[in-house]
């Protein structure tokens, strides 16, 4: 590990500031909306007391085939045996943005130099819809956190730690670590020094996977080819787009090991097929590395000759970059989505403004939460015209709902509104359903409201469904081995040189 | 760089091997490890080539995203969204339902720069209210 020098300690204050101001605004964690999701499946697992198959937290009672890769609730699953699940899912949510900071700084400072580092910290700080999709996209986020550590292990040759980052980022999301194995595919494709080592990762880690691989394969026609947004939904960050792109014709005069970026930056442009939404925000990961490596160089090229006061200068350069870009973000958007996606100020300026929308965990969505857990029992199902808080209400009771979010995989058969014990629907909703209908609410006893919904309990007993939990086919307390046993693998690479 | 070329470039001709590292360590140098050495006029190759590809990419965007038509149907999408999330419950809307059936008129008879003139302000509309 080399030494920090001045360049580290930018680096560095830089997570250490964004950080900090996150902290601040912890109010708006977890954010909305991908991580009710996550948390109302570490919930089923933790109730069904290991990895299940089927989802039987959403889409009650006939759920649907589970297929989102287990890791990530594994974690959260162990994080909830000693935390609540609402805190659970902030830390989740806070922590994808430092720590991709920190493992992209990681890679940087062995594989390159240290002066890359910290402008590769620095680029990838100032989009602040990165910073957002870290906190949203958490499956995905944490591949990204993983993919700078797989490419730094391939680089170093350190088979047994690439195997496993490999095989967790496959656990992790059921498409991003794919665009990883592309990358390196071709990398190893151009420099044959890391032929062999890519080979083997790629070998060993999807073997790994297979029994996962083959869930999916069995049950791929559940799957939905929607594609979310169009290509032409874009947010461009010019400063670390025009670097990027210097930065990518770079890599190709420079060869070896600066392939790598190159590579994965192309890869990851098969996002833009199904996802051009977020494919504007996840490549900034892919831009900042190469971002930083164009502006090292530049940087360099121009002062290494001056001698005497060279490194002096480049130091100043540095910051005055530093300060420029955290305050400076001019943006190509066509975007007009008319919600907090339209800001445009860097991450820092942001975060220390506290322009943020706040998180949906609030004092109506915990007395919703009440509610139903004081008016339902545990296997009984209820149904809510917002899925999404439907979640954070599975996450936080228990209960079973009758909609789900995650619509890339449909159930089969969807169970009518009216077989639900509690029916939950907001005030649009009811006055539009009332008019369309006035004998709705027959059946329907009131039970409680908040601010924007009201709840019913089912009177009819004979029609009302119940939820029930499938076989585990991998215990929770085994999975917490494997994953310590992944990070004690981690430990033993690095410590031992293997 | 090989180890020679980055000694040469140090200015240090006979180190003893094991200074190597500890000189690396102590200079900010580290840049000069690994990678092929590319000239000063490879650099300004990279910088131009970069350019011209980012160039390229926004005023692609720009030229595809750019028309009344798109901006009209990305507005009405906003719109809609606004309509769903927004309580307009004893609330006057008919200025803004007005606005909005002007503007598909519009675009029914493609003067597009009228009927995104009209939802922008529906757009507006409905964000007073």
């Amino acid at each position: 590990m080399k030494k920090l020098n001045r360049y580290d300690l930018l680096a560095l204050g830089i997570i250490v500031v964004s950080t900090l101001l996150s902290l601040k605004r912890l109010n708006i964690f977890p954010v909305f909306v991908d991580i009710f999701y996550h948390m109302s499946t570490a919930k089923g697992f933790d109730m069904a007391g290991g990895v299940v198959l089927h989802d039987f937290w959403e889409f009650a009672p006939l759920g649907r085939t589970h297929l989102y890769p287990p890791l990530l609730h594994v974690i959260m699953a162990f994080m909830y045996e000693f935390l609540p699940m609402v805190t659970v899912g902030k830390i989740i949510s806070f922590i994808m943005f430092p720590l991709v900071q920190l493992s992209v700084f990681f890679y940087t400072r062995e594989i390159f130099d240290r002066k890359t580092a910290f402008y590769v910290v620095l680029l990838i700080t100032i989009p602040f819809n990165f910073y957002r999709s870290q906190a949203l996209t958490n499956a995905t986020s944490l591949v990204l956190v993983l993919t700078p550590l797989i490419f730094w292990a391939v680089e170093k040759n350190k088979l047994l730690s690439s195997v496993i980052l490999m095989s967790l980022a496959l656990y992790t999301h059921i498409s991003m670590p794919h665009i990883v194995g592309a990358a390196l595919i071709i990398y190893a494709v151009l420099n044959k020094d890391k032929r062999k080592m890519v080979m083997k990762t790629l070998a060993f880690s999807y073997l790994l996977f297979l029994p996962w691989m083959i869930h999916i394969l069995i049950n791929y026609g559940e799957m939905t080819s929607e594609t979310f947004g169009t290509i032409l939904q874009s947010e461009i960050h010019l400063i670390p787009m025009f670097f990027g792109f210097i930065g990518l014709v770079y890599c190709f005069l420079k060869k070896k090991h600066y392939y790598l970026p190159a590579m994965y930056f192309l890869s990851m442009i098969v996002i833009l097929y199904k996802y051009p939404m977020r494919f504007w925000a996840h490549i900034a990961l892919g831009i900042s590395i190469l971002g930083g490596i164009s502006l090292s160089e530049i940087e360099n090229s121009i002062l290494r000759n001056q001698k005497r006061y060279g490194l002096r200068i480049g130091f100043v350069v540095a910051i005055l970059f530093l300060i420029g870009f955290n305050l400076f973000d001019p943006v190509f958007s066509t975007t007009p989505l008319g919600n907090e996606f339209e800001n445009k100020n860097p991450t820092i300026l942001t975060l220390a403004k506290g322009n943020i929308a706040p998180s949906l965990i609030t004092q109506e969505t915990m007395d919703l939460c009440r509610i139903v857990e004081s008016n339902i029992e545990p296997d009984d199902i209820f149904f809510i015209t917002n899925p999404t808080i439907g979640c954070l209400i599975t996450s936080v009771t228990g209960r079973s709902q009758m909609q789900g979010m995650w619509h890339e995989v449909q159930p089969d058969l969807k169970t009518p509104p009216s077989a639900a014990k509690l029916f939950i629907a907001d005030t649009n909703f009811l006055n539009e359903a009332k008019k369309r209908n006035p004998d709705f609410l027959r059946n329907l006893t009131y039970v409680g409201r908040t601010e924007r919904y009201i709840v019913f309990l089912q009177e009819n007993k004979f029609i009302t469904a119940k939820s029930k939990i499938p076989n585990t086919v991998f215990p929770k307390i085994l999975a917490y081995i494997l994953l310590f046993l992944s990070f004690v693998g981690l430990i033993i690479d690095h410590r031992f040189k293997l | 760089m090989e180890r020679e070329d980055i000694l040469k470039e140090m200015g240090i001709k006979e180190p003893q091997k094991e200074d190597i590292e500890s000189i690396l360590e102590n200079e900010n140098v580290d840049y000069l490890v690994g990678g092929k050495k590319i000239s000063k006029r490879k650099l300004l190759l990279a910088i131009i080539a970069g350019t011209l590809i980012f160039v390229l990419l926004i005023s692609t965007f720009y030229f595809l995203t750019n028309s009344p038509e798109r901006e009209y149907r990305d507005k009405v999408r906003t719109f809609k969204k606004m309509i769903q999330e927004k309580n307009l419950e004893g609330k006057d809307v008919s200025n803004v339902v007005e606005l909005s059936r002007k503007a598909e008129i519009a675009y029914r008879n493609e003067d597009y720069n009228l009927a995104l003139e009209l939802i922008k302000r529906a757009v507006e509309e409905l964000r007073r209210l």
